[in-house]
């Protein structure tokens, strides 16, 4: 089976996960007690608006008829109107998705690219220093709460030192960088504006850090327990008594093997993050999608709530894509089975 | 076969240290293998084969484990002196090893012919595409079918048996001159288990190359090799030719061993076994270390250590009261 099969098979699977994504939102917005046309006419029209509201909206209608109406509307890519602020759910998202994606991102990136060295490294000299220090780092990662560590970052070198900006994206001073992705990091380098590159960098640090710092953890040691699993098969064994150096055992034979369980968990971190970093971007002000959840939640924004989960859902379905097609590339059994 | 030494270990010592004590693996081995010559290494699971190869390799995980003394003599070189660089540029090229799981043994993400280039441009210094052309022509001795299309292949999609040949052709790709090989067939069926032996015969006797064979098959050392070296609890008990000791087998533990070996033209009700267990590694018994399951043992067996005693021609046996005949 060669790749493009094997992308297409994984396309056409999240056809049905995502026709139930659609139905389950569908069910949630009608289980939950409240009535839209109320909420979005207010509390003290009178009931003859309420009744001409319901109309309007279709709520009269059979439920069937109306899951077949939204999936209408859904698929014209119309998420409804948010009952806050009355603007389009797909605005609102598709400001605050490159916010969270930015974020999500680059705490990712440096999850990674300080993981797997740090793996190799706490695998490769198991129970001497850098193994003990990582550990207690790990465990300091994994068990502290972020809220704590954002607080705390905030405070020392915000408030402090005065070495990194506070809350936000970007500077107030500083006008957004011009373009089209909403990718701050992006956009400033497309239009060689530096200013506005330098200062959301460095708004960036103190959440990227903060949200990458548990991840961080985990994959560190996930990655030395596979190193270690992968490091005493019998393959290994092989390229020793091949007199392969152990540089090419551990970064050729043995790395590959041992990031399979790797990709997994940043698939899922990404997932997770996108829409799951409320603490994070609460503290920081950052304006992303878990944010917008919270408030949309707290104001009973169905059409809002309703716009998040679909596409924190199709990111999630997109990340495991991802994820598959990684598989795919490193392990061959996974792409030919 | 010639008369010169290829290998020579003396008084071997590899110990493990757990936490339930030191596990002396190999007390004191000794081996010859003479150039071109197949001898035969056999004994029970855990009297120290392995342990042994991969000694000689320097290939004993450590931690746990160590080799605490002895020599390893390989072509006059002592092995145990080498740094770790020298030890790379021997493995792979002038001794090779093959393991017991062919389906394990290679590397499952890498194409077969990867895993063989990567092999002969490490020893051999040689660009891609001749690496490429010696591993076709390695394939072919091991009448692989359709080598090519064995080259694009990765190991899940080949048999166990395909596989051992891989193995073999990978071993003997850098012109070894002396190959050990770790019970190369016990994982394979009946069937295929002679052919690989055979397999691998006619091409050591091509290179007039050595081997090591590790079995616990007797069947397989009578049919391939030229000499044996009879294992227990860490220690050689015996070693001569093939024909002497099949013949007259010096070593209770060893005329025990043959009796194990179902006779179909006698048709005993029971099969024979050798009473008791093979001895805890920490704590070996003292003296002979086979002195508790031995008929003829005496006080003399338990407590002094028997040393080599000549029975024939390169026919050495440690033992108090040798077999006669």
């Amino acid at each position: 089976m060669n790749m493009v099969t094997f992308v297409s098979r994984r396309l056409v699977a999240m056809v049905p996960v995502l026709l139930g994504v659609t139905i389950l939102t569908f069910l949630l917005s009608h289980v939950i007690p409240g009535d839209p046309a109320r909420l979005l006419v207010g509390q003290k029209a009178s009931d003859e608006v309420v009744k001409r509201m319901r109309e309007e909206l279709g709520l009269n209608d059979p439920l069937h008829i109306q899951y077949w109406n939204y999936l209408k509307q859904l698929l014209r890519g119309d998420l409804g109107t948010s009952i806050r602020n009355r603007r389009p759910v797909v605005q609102d998202l598709a400001e605050r998705f490159p916010a969270s994606f930015e974020l999500t991102f680059v705490s990712l990136f440096i999850c990674v690219i300080i993981a797997i060295p740090l793996g190799i490294l706490t695998a490769v000299r198991r129970n001497h220093v850098v193994d003990h220090v990582t550990r207690v780092l790990a465990l300091l990662g994994v068990s502290t709460p972020v809220f704590w560590w954002g607080l705390l970052l905030l405070l020392i070198f915000y408030f402090r030192l005065g070495w990194l900006p506070g809350p936000g994206r970007i500077d107030l001073a500083v006008p957004p960088p011009a373009g089209r992705t909403g990718l701050y990091i992006l956009d400033s380098l497309l239009s060689r504006d530096w200013r506005a590159l330098g200062s959301s960098l460095r708004h960036l640090v103190l959440p990227a850090f903060c949200l990458s710092y548990v991840y961080l953890a985990i994959m560190t040691r996930m990655i030395r327990s596979s190193m270690l699993d992968v490091l005493n098969l019998d393959y290994i064994r092989t390229a020793r008594a091949n007199g392969l150096p152990e540089r090419a055992i551990i970064f050729r034979h043995a790395l590959r093997n041992a990031l399979v369980p790797t990709v997994t968990i940043v698939g899922l971190s990404f997932g997770e993050l996108i829409g799951g970093a409320i603490l994070t971007e609460t503290i920081f002000a950052w304006p992303g999608l878990g944010s917008y959840m919270v408030d949309s939640v707290l104001f009973l924004d169905f059409p809002a709530i309703m716009g998040c989960t679909i596409l924190v859902c199709l990111i999630y379905m997109t990340a495991n894509l991802v994820v598959d097609i990684a598989y795919g590339f490193l392990d061959p059994r996974i792409r030919w089975g | 076969m010639g008369e010169k030494l290829l290998l020579q270990v003396e008084d071997l010592h590899t110990y493990f240290y757990t936490l339930q004590g030191v596990i002396k693996a190999i007390d004191g081995v000794n081996l010859c293998v003479r150039e071109g010559e197949i001898l035969g290494l056999v004994g029970e699971s855990g009297c120290g084969k392995s342990v042994t190869a991969l000694s000689i390799l320097g290939l004993v995980p450590s931690p746990p484990g160590r080799v605490e003394g002895g020599r390893i003599l390989f072509e006059g070189e002592d092995l145990l002196a080498k740094t770790p660089a020298e030890m790379r540029s021997i493995r792979g090229s002038r001794i090779a090893m093959i393991f017991q799981e062919p389906m394990s043994s290679l590397n499952p993400v890498f194409r077969i012919g990867d895993q063989m280039i990567e092999v002969i441009k490490l020893h051999k210094k040689v660009s891609t595409g001749s690496a490429r052309i010696q591993a076709l022509e390695m394939l072919h001795e091991v009448r692989m079918p359709d080598p090519e299309a064995v080259l694009a292949k990765y190991p899940f999609q080949l048999s166990g048996g395909m596989l051992q040949r891989v193995m073999i052709a990978i071993a003997l790709s850098c012109e070894p001159s002396l190959l050990l090989a770790d019970e190369p067939t016990t994982a394979l069926d009946v069937t295929v288990q002679a052919q690989i032996l055979n397999l691998m015969k006619d091409l050591i006797r091509k290179r007039n190359a050595a081997v090591l064979l590790i079995t616990h098959a007797l069947g397989v050392v009578a049919q391939t090799c030229d000499a044996v070296s009879v294992m227990y609890a860490g220690t050689v008990v015996e070693s001569g030719s093939v024909e002497s000791i099949f013949r007259s087998p010096a070593h209770p533990y060893t005329r025990g061993l043959m009796e194990c070996i179902p006779d179909p033209s006698r048709k005993s009700d029971k099969l024979k076994i050798i009473p008791g267990t093979v001895p805890d590694p920490v704590n070996p018994p003292p003296g002979c270390r086979f002195h508790p399951r031995c008929y003829k043992a005496t006080a003399t067996c338990s407590q002094i250590r028997p040393d080599p005693v000549r029975v024939g021609p390169g026919h050495v046996v440690c033992c108090h009261y040798p077999e006669e005949g």
